[in-house]
């Protein structure tokens, strides 16, 4: 499951960063979406990014169809184990923008 | 809307201390009793100008602020009055370097609950040797303050 934090977590993760739920405990991940301060992500289809677009086949022909999909994968078939973690890499890179300091005007 | 039913008593909170912010989380609810904090703020400024009757506004940045800590003096080892006054003597630590890191949970610290630590370099500025009144039947109180930030995290293990 892909997950999106609306706080900071004192594990860490910082309010708005992407993470699956391996980084949280099955009772700890059901608490803090009952209480709102994580939120399950929503994730585009794999078309739409194209920073995707040199492996699209691949991973439609193995049925991964949105980012969540491909992050929270365990293999793919037609990618090696660390290509299917460079691409990973690739899709959490696109959800977790990084967030603007506030420090000072565009 | 209806009144919230998520108040929370200031009586059973959860305070701890790390010494120069590195290894041990010291509990030290069982000597401390107040966190006074003012609020964070931002810089603003304004300048007149002549054709207008009211300022020119500007918005800055978000200094730090001191917290002070109040607590009941004690003389063992591992307890707050103490923990604190090695840390001001400490020859050992530059002045330049005597950060202390303190986090409360208002909760108590279960996981879910919100909790807030001082960050950012948080420098250890201010140490109350025990004062005495001898009117007084109450407890030795002391205490200490910080500077720096307040962060927020909600606790998840």
């Amino acid at each position: 499951m892909l997950l999106r934090a609306r706080g900071n977590l004192s594990n860490g993760i910082k309010r708005g960063e992407m993470f699956t739920d391996d980084r949280l405990s099955p009772s700890t991940t059901e608490l803090l979406l009952k209480r709102g301060v994580i939120a399950r992500a929503t994730t585009p289809p794999l078309r739409k990014i194209v920073q995707l677009v040199d492996v699209l086949g691949v991973l439609e022909s193995a049925g991964v169809a949105t980012l969540e999909d491909l992050i929270v994968a365990k293999a793919v078939a037609g990618l090696t184990a660390a290509e299917l973690i460079g691409w990973q890499s690739v899709a959490t890179s696109v959800m977790n923008v990084e967030k603007p300091c506030g420090c000072r005007r565009k | 809307m209806p009144k919230t039913s998520d108040a929370v008593s200031q009586a059973c909170s959860k305070l701890e201390v790390q010494i120069r912010c590195t290894g041990t989380w010291y509990d030290v609810g069982g000597e401390m009793n107040t966190v006074s904090n003012t609020k964070e703020t931002r810089d603003v400024g304004s300048l007149p100008v002549f054709n207008d009757s009211r300022h020119v506004t500007a918005g800055g940045k978000r200094p730090p602020l001191t917290v002070t800590f109040s607590g009941v003096y004690s003389e063992v080892v591992t307890e707050a009055f103490t923990l604190m006054m090695d840390l001001w003597e400490d020859a050992g630590v530059s002045d330049c370097d005597k950060q202390l890191c303190v986090r409360w949970t208002p909760k108590g610290g279960s996981v879910g609950d919100y909790r807030f630590e001082m960050t950012d370099n948080p420098q250890f500025v201010g140490f109350m040797y025990p004062p005495l009144d001898a009117g007084s039947a109450d407890p030795i109180g002391f205490e200490f303050d910080v500077f720096g930030y307040i962060d927020s995290a909600v606790i998840v293990s």
